[in-house]
């Protein structure tokens, strides 16, 4: 009896990995397989780095296989007045229109991570008035880091001087290994570094804190959730109205699959009559 | 009813330019762009420039 409720204990304390967890390990495991980069400090020389991921994930990490459509993005607008990057923008549209932040669900490693971060027994912060107005925030870092200031200063705003993925997957593993860089720290750096702990201590206490607030590639996807052609959906004929999917969500949500939701699928186990689920929407209106 | 005509257009719409701003950026030398970059450590990114 006593052993029959210690395992359940342990399997309370410890449940199962999700379909999803394995879905996300892959792709970090994918775009960052150079395994040999995190050895001797060099990134990945390949063709492949032409073409972009959907998540968010540095081009400098030495792991990495791709590029960062983001960080690709930016680089693309710094040289706008002679060359507008066409092909970035239709790579992110297609990402959006077919997946939207179905993508920030299952094939963000920085999404993982801050899940992972967020399974610490630490008291969490639910959601409320301050988070579903700060939930506006990342898009005006979208408006102001990723558009304007590369276009107007001519520099890369948000990888510059927010993005923690590039200081934590690009940043600490070179400057670990590659002595001239150490030499090259300065002010920037500490304050990268600053920013990155701060993020990673939020998520902690508060799910998923850097998408929910900061990501500008998120906010670009959250446009096209409501449109995508893969992703969560409600099957209307079913669902009672009971708002069990909206009320159980840990995300700033007011309905499922609105530009907030990250298609986790948590809603999908508390929907008591089993009306949400993943699937291509149909092509012409709602079921 | 306007809405759920209104949604598949849309789509179809943003589909079509995403197709064209992809084929005009390879066209265009996009891919090798993008190539360019990624294969450099990028200062900014990693917190040095």
């Amino acid at each position: 009896m006593n052993d029959k409720s210690s395992k359940e204990n342990k399997r309370r304390r410890f449940p199962k990995p999700s379909a999803r967890r394995y879905v996300q390990l892959i792709a970090a495991v994918l775009y960052n397989c150079n395994f040999a980069g995190f050895i001797k400090g060099k990134i990945f020389r390949g063709a492949t780095k032409g073409v972009c991921v959907p998540g968010l994930n540095c081009y400098s990490c030495p792991g990495a296989t791709a590029a960062c459509p983001l960080g690709s993005l930016q680089s693309g607008l710094l040289s706008w007045r002679t060359k507008l990057p066409f092909y970035i923008i239709g790579t992110l549209l297609l990402f959006g229109l077919f997946l939207g932040r179905f993508i920030c669900g299952f094939l963000c490693p920085f999404g993982l991570l801050q899940e992972l971060l967020h399974k610490l027994p630490t008291p969490k912060i639910k959601k409320n008035r301050l988070t579903r107005a700060l939930s506006r925030l990342k898009y005006l870092i979208l408006a102001v880091f990723v558009i304007m200031i590369p276009v107007v200063k001519l520099t890369p705003g948000f990888c510059k001087y927010i993005c923690p993925a590039g200081t934590l997957e690009g940043g600490v593993p070179l400057v670990i290994k590659n002595e001239a860089l150490r030499g090259m720290l300065g002010g920037l750096f500490s304050w990268k570094v600053f920013l990155l702990a701060a993020v990673l201590l939020l998520c902690v206490f508060c799910y998923r804190a850097f998408c929910r607030f900061i990501c500008p590639l998120g906010a670009i996807y959250s446009f096209f959730n409501p449109i995508s052609f893969f992703g969560i959906k409600v099957d209307k004929s079913k669902c009672t109205g009971c708002g069990a999917c909206v009320r159980g969500c840990k995300l700033d949500v007011k309905r499922v699959c609105d530009g907030e939701c990250v298609q986790c699928g948590d809603c999908k186990k508390r929907c008591p009559a089993n009306a949400i689920s993943y699937g291509f929407k149909p092509p012409f209106g709602e079921k | 009813m306007i809405r759920k005509a209104v949604k598949p257009t849309v789509a179809a719409l943003i589909l079509l330019f995403a197709l064209f701003c992809l084929i005009f950026g390879l066209l265009g030398g996009g891919f090798d762009d993008v190539l360019n970059k990624a294969r450099m450590i990028c200062f900014e990114c990693i917190g040095l420039g």
